[in-house]
């Protein structure tokens, strides 16, 4: 029998006042508590005097801070404010312009680059840099444990030999001749000799030395990494105003915007373009800019399928509004492509092209010529948490393609699976969604190597496609070799191996008192000119 | 007793091999990881160079003799993302974990004792039928939206707290808040059918009939007999908290394993997601068998049967 007498009793007990809070509130209490913790609050960005700081928000904060051998975009800023490299792309003009390497001639034999390098170049740790920083980074990307610098290895695969000739000489000799050469010289950070050689690539990835304008100060891996200014910058390019620089990691892109609006970032980068509103109203500035990835839907002429008629393509074309996309998903954020799969900011694009026209009647008719005119179903992958609203992009496409009568079998995937089905087994998906990169070597042949025939995308493109393209590589002439790209981009808007999109677009929200700040299209941030009120 | 023990340890064991197993064939089964880290303009050569380079072009039953002997010397291989042991990263985050977990038991424990002691009492009443709502919805709530809820309230509009981070004490308040929410309703739940168990039982009336004062009876007696099933699941639930942060610390950017493991999935690190998989899934093991070592101590019923 329930003893209720004894129940009211202990519950009168329980429930007085005092026992209520006691008990019951603890819990709530102990939280609370937490936060009366002196210094509890977070500290609100700005508004301090002392060292001016900047926190910056990206995806994530690493742990690891080896820039020749992490390909982690969230890195990119870190490694822009802490590293040089012996050459840059002008991310305004799209020239390949000299930094640490003073000047570069290649020899008539199209394979050997001499290079001459800056003197009175300091590292951060006081070392000198010279002719054997050169050798030891590249030496290490090209012998070293190779299976552990994926990334640069790739970049710098056409790479032979380094020779070092004096002091401020270096020669660098490929294995064939490579007309974007110094362009991938952008990729390649520069390590001191002397430290690297004492401490090893894993040393080295937990102490990090560069020659740039910002140095570590301090790290909390996986949270926060700090610089500051190094005073001994050899001076190249802006003005490194700012004392100090914090990266903060927020992996979740809510938590991002959350910590711009608490004021605990000043700039964060990702900004989801549904967001911009909110942190606008928020008192906050937006900025953006077309990142140099080509946003591209990959018709594949897979054997068998209707993408093998070349009508059928560029029905497809047609039939996809990207105006409407650009306006509606992606907000404005976003630069259509025009009608070729090179962004302005890339060397080789062709001012000539136009985009083809949102045109449903011409469509439809192209499919009818193919054989299509009641349409077809195709199969279509997307990968997720990987590109700027991807889902919405290509449920809008789906929508379009249905408009003129082709049904999609929409599947979303992992990006490992994506990867995987696309690149590794090619398992023969027709339609894809893809960003093709172009950063930071702004160059066409990143990415248009990936139309040959020898591909296994695309078999039955065109000889002179390829032909052109072998030309156009072996081509140190840049104006010849402008115009032979022009061909191919011409020759790619007919044959419309994929619809080519936008330009997908880098969104940051800023505090209003960092001042200067310029968005660029290689996916990071640069630090020159930049303040903070 | 002895016999018991070592029962629950070899069960332990079979247990963390065949999560072991499961983990590294679902791995292998669901894609390349060499072609997802070289990235996309990566040539064939290449692929097939590392992967041979790493052993992946062999059979499957050899990769994993290999791996279980290697694990078995403390080496969970190489980050292919981070080229560093995937053991020692797992080191650097795995205390960060144990104390958001440590925070988050706490802040369950408290307050669901306080409302389990109240639910019991008061049974029926629109006090039990508040807390009662308020524990079903805590364990309702997924935690990712309660996390960004918190944020706002606590970071945007009070600036209280921070964002994010770990930063000082009061970086934990909101990710343990988060993470222990669906343990608060758990362990109220259970701790207020515990004791209304218990204070039926006969020897309650007897003790009030031997003139004890209520408060005695309530906290000497019946609270303390409530409390070994509590105690229990609470064992329990640390294990899960442990492996079960995963979405916190990523709201969070809490730098602990759980984060750690969701990076290692999106950049297809075999050894991270090995590494980081069978170590969590070895606490949540260890933590249950901790437990299970325990109840013959605390009820000495459960050796003899």
């Amino acid at each position: 029998m329930p003893d209720d007498r004894t129940v009211e009793r202990l519950g009168s007990l329980a429930l007085s006042r005092r026992n209520l809070i006691k008990y019951g509130l603890a819990a709530g209490g102990a939280a609370a508590l937490a936060a009366c913790v002196p210094g509890a609050s977070p500290t609100p960005s700005g508004g301090s005097k002392g060292p001016s700081v900047l926190k910056v928000g990206i995806g994530e904060s690493a742990d690891w801070l080896s820039p020749n051998m992490i390909n982690r975009s969230p890195s990119f800023s870190v490694y822009y404010a802490m590293f040089e490299t012996l050459a840059w792309n002008d991310r305004t003009t799209g020239e390949v312009k000299p930094m640490l390497a003073k000047s570069w001639k290649v020899q008539n034999d199209k394979l050997t680059w001499d290079l001459e390098l800056q003197d009175g170049v300091k590292f951060h740790n006081g070392e000198d840099f010279d002719a054997e920083s050169v050798k030891t980074t590249f030496d290490y990307l090209l012998n070293d444990k190779p299976d552990d610098t994926p990334y640069a290895r790739v970049k710098t695969a056409t790479l032979d030999r380094v020779e070092i000739v004096d002091r401020y000489h270096v020669r660098l000799i490929t294995q064939k001749p490579y007309v974007i050469f110094p362009r991938i010289l952008n990729e390649v950070y520069l390590y001191p000799a002397k430290h690297f050689k004492a401490v090893g690539p894993e040393g080295f990835a937990k102490n990090p030395v560069g020659t740039g304008k910002y140095r570590l100060k301090a790290w909390d891996k996986g949270v926060k990494t700090t610089l500051e200014r190094f005073d001994g910058h050899w001076g190249w390019g802006g003005k490194a105003n700012i004392d100090q620089i914090e990266f903060r990691g927020y992996p979740e892109d809510a938590t991002r915007v959350a910590a711009l609006k608490a004021r605990e970032a000043d700039i964060v980068q990702g900004l989801p373009p549904d967001d911009a509103d909110g942190v606008k109203a928020a008192g906050m500035n937006v900025q953006w800019t077309p990142l140099a990835q080509a946003m591209v839907l990959l018709l594949l002429p897979v054997k068998g399928s209707p993408l093998e008629d070349k009508r059928v393509r560029q029905a497809i074309s047609y039939g996809i509004n990207v105006d409407s996309i650009l306006k509606n998903v992606m907000l404005g954020y976003g630069d259509k492509l025009n009608g070729q799969v090179l962004p302005k900011s890339v060397f080789g694009y062709n001012p000539g092209l136009q985009p083809y026209p949102y045109d449903v009647a011409k469509a439809k008719d192209l499919l009818k010529q193919a054989g299509f005119a009641d349409g077809f179903t195709i199969d279509f992958d997307i990968s997720q948490g990987r590109y700027t609203k991807q889902k919405e992009v290509n449920e809008a496409i789906a929508g379009q393609l249905a408009n003129i009568g082709i049904k999609t079998n929409l599947k979303l995937l992992e990006w490992g699976a994506f990867v995987d089905k696309l690149f590794v087994k090619h398992a023969n998906t027709p339609l894809n969604y893809i960003g093709w990169n172009y950063f930071s070597a702004f160059d066409a042949d990143f990415v248009l190597p990936q139309y040959k025939s020898t591909n296994p995308f695309f078999p039955n493109t065109p000889k002179t496609f390829d032909d052109l393209l072998a030309k156009s590589e072996a081509e140190f002439d840049s104006k010849t070799r402008q115009g032979l790209l022009q061909q191919i981009t011409t020759l790619m808007k007919d044959e419309a191996p994929s619809v080519y999109l936008f330009e997908a677009p880098d969104v940051f929200g800023v505090n209003p008192r960092v001042k200067n700040f310029k968005p660029t299209p290689d996916n990071g941030i640069h630090f020159e000119d930049v303040s903070v009120g | 007793m002895a016999a018991y023990w070592l029962g629950r340890l070899a069960r332990t064991l079979l247990v963390v091999l065949f999560i072991t197993a499961v983990v590294f064939i679902l791995l292998r089964l669901s894609g390349d990881p060499v072609a997802l880290l070289l990235g996309q303009d990566a040539t064939p050569e290449r692929i097939a160079e590392v992967r041979a380079r790493l052993g992946l072009d062999q059979p499957l039953s050899i990769q994993f003799g290999r791996y279980l002997l290697d694990i078995s010397h403390g080496d969970f291989g190489t980050s292919l993302a981070y080229g560093s042991p995937a053991i020692g990263l797992l080191a650097d985050r795995f205390p960060n974990t144990v104390v958001l977990s440590v925070a988050g038991l706490f802040v369950a424990i408290v307050p669901a004792i306080g409302l389990g002691l109240l639910g019991a009492v008061r049974r029926g009443t629109k006090l039990d039928s508040l807390i009662l709502g308020f524990s079903t919805l805590g364990q309702a709530l997924p935690s990712f939206w309660l996390g960004i809820m918190l944020v706002l309230l606590f970071s945007v509009e009070l600036h209280l707290l921070p964002t994010s981070g770990r930063e000082g004490p009061e970086s934990i308040v909101l990710p343990a808040l988060t993470l222990s929410s669906i343990f608060v309703g758990r362990f109220t739940l259970m701790l207020r059918a515990s004791l209304i168990e218990v204070l039926q039982q006969d020897y309650v009336r007897t003790a009030r009939s031997k003139g004890l004062g209520q408060r005695v009876i309530l906290y000497r007696h019946a609270l303390r007999n409530a409390l070994l099933p509590f105690v229990t699941i609470v064992g329990l639930s640390f294990g899960q908290l442990l492996g079960g942060a995963v979405i916190t610390e990523t709201v969070f950017a809490w730098p602990g394993v759980g984060f750690l493991a969701v990076q290692a999935v999106n950049n297809r690190d075999f050894a991270l997601v090995q590494a980081s998989v069978v170590v969590l899934a070895f606490c949540v093991v260890a933590c249950n068998l901790v437990v299970d070592l325990l109840y013959p101590i605390l009820d000495p019923r459960i050796a003899s049967s």
